[in-house]
């Protein structure tokens, strides 16, 4: 029963949401709205748990003094003080500290955290070049042709690099693109047909 | 021509939902009699028409050094989440998840499993739960082995980052549904660790899965983790019912291209 239970559960569920996706009737259209607004409730009391999971992990940390364990504490004010900050707050997450904080804050964090994707591209061409496997000549030559297509050094040297880099992208760039997505979708609609039919089960017990 | 190419596109659009559908029920029985098919094959103890893939054997080795050093290895279920577009690859990283954790419960090691979505994370600790209940001792498993990191991509890479850098792990795997973040984790995953396997379905992802990785699974290679790994044969059914879905295409494709050259 504890594993019949959620799996004709969720068979029926899913399939009235996929339904709900076909045609259009009234009550079946009603009670595919009401699963995913559920849904969303349920995702919100997951987060509490969440939130729960990641206190007691670091928690964990600072307590065994595990190797970085201050940067936990700094992760748990943070954590407390948006959190109080918040619940204080009438306006509540749109109130006027919190967007203070996002603002000075995170968003300048998050600029500056993916400024290191420049540093770290150089590194993956080193990378690139050292894979000793076939098609990585390809890869890189490709990479090479692209990059001369596309700023003033290919011009200057060639005007034909911005040709051959648009042919590249809309050929086989895009082809290979399409192809992996048509796989992707394959694969992806079988798990969910798995999951429908009852076969996979991540919600078993 | 565009008279042509709009009354298509007017039928596609209209009969899209139709076609889907159509989809769909043809799938159902093929998946089942694939299914049946794998079932008898693995039954018979015949070897199973499934290419190479190195990234598997790679997986298997980072789990056999985690049973002889100590460490445990990192799995990364990526930015997705369950309940949005990015389901599909949250479950075929949970699919990936569960046999690796069937080899950690029996090996006593505790796998370190990071995640941006509390869903996930509650999935993922029941897959980490029921391989200790089946493969070791259930006392053994910890919920605290799966760990939310952060709801943000941003802030969950940064933190995944913090985590290779400082602990010594067996290695470092990456799979699931992964944006512009993933190249800053692998790529300190790539210095630090001693073996990193990836795999993402997004193509704008997948050079720097290609660079960062010495055995990537690439786009549908990705949902193969249950048919290579866990021997199931509902999955193994399922990459052959692809194989002749793929086949069904092509020919639709080369139809589609052969109609448009004659008119």
């Amino acid at each position: 029963m504890k594993r019949i239970l959620p799996t004709v559960v969720a068979m029926v569920v899913g399939i009235i949401v996929l339904i709900d996706f076909f045609v259009d009737v009234g009550y079946i259209n009603l009670m595919g709205r009401l699963f995913v607004d559920w849904a969303v409730i349920l995702t919100a009391f997951a987060l509490i748990l969440g939130v729960i999971n990641l206190f007691l992990v670091h928690f964990r940390r600072i307590r065994t003094r595990q190797k970085g364990w201050p940067y936990s504490i700094i992760l748990i004010l943070a954590l407390w003080t948006v959190l109080v900050l918040g619940l204080l707050d009438p306006a509540g997450h749109q109130g006027q500290s919190i967007r203070w904080i996002f603002q000075h804050i995170q968003y300048p964090l998050q600029a500056a955290f993916f400024a290191l994707t420049a540093v770290f591209l150089f590194t993956a061409i080193y990378r690139a070049f050292r894979l000793r496997r076939g098609e990585n000549v390809w890869f890189v030559l490709a990479g090479i042709l692209v990059l001369l297509g596309a700023t003033a050094v290919g011009g200057w040297l060639w005007d034909g690099f911005a040709s051959i880099r648009e042919w590249i992208m809309n050929v086989p760039a895009l082809a290979g693109a399409r192809g992996i997505l048509i796989g992707v979708a394959l694969a992806a609609t079988i798990t969910g047909l798995r999951l429908l039919l009852g076969v996979d089960r991540p919600y078993a017990e | 021509m565009e008279a042509i190419q709009s009354t298509v596109t007017g039928i596609w659009d209209s009969a899209a939902p139709a076609i889907m559908g159509a989809l769909l029920l043809l799938l159902v029985p093929t998946l089942y009699f694939f299914t049946l098919r794998a079932r008898a094959l693995l039954r018979a103890g015949k070897p199973l028409p499934l290419r190479r893939m190195p990234a598997f054997e790679r997986l298997s080795r980072a789990m056999d050094a985690a049973a002889e050093t100590g460490r445990p290895p990192h799995i990364s279920l990526g930015t997705g989440a369950v309940g949005d577009s990015s389901t599909a690859e949250s479950l075929a990283a949970l699919h990936l998840l569960a046999p690796l954790s069937q080899q950690a419960a029996a090996y006593g090691v505790h796998p370190v499993v990071t995640v941006a979505d509390a869903g996930l994370m509650l999935a993922a600790q029941d897959r980490l739960r029921q391989a200790f209940r089946q493969h070791g001792p259930e006392r053994e498993y910890r919920f605290t082995d799966v760990q939310l990191i952060a709801p943000e991509a941003t802030a969950y890479a940064a933190g995944a980052m913090g985590m290779l850098s400082r602990q010594e792990l067996s290695g470092n795997v990456m799979a699931g549904a992964f944006g512009e973040e993933y190249f800053l984790m692998a790529e300190v995953g790539a210095w630090k660790q001693p073996e990193q396997v990836a795999g993402a379905a997004d193509p704008g992802v997948l050079p720097f899965v290609h660079v960062t990785s010495e055995a990537p699974l690439l786009g549908e290679e990705m949902f193969t983790a249950g048919a290579y790994l866990g021997k199931w044969a509902s999955h193994i059914g399922s990459l052959f019912a692809q194989d002749w879905m793929r086949v069904l295409l092509i020919l639709i494709i080369l139809a589609g291209m052969f109609l448009a050259s004659w008119h």
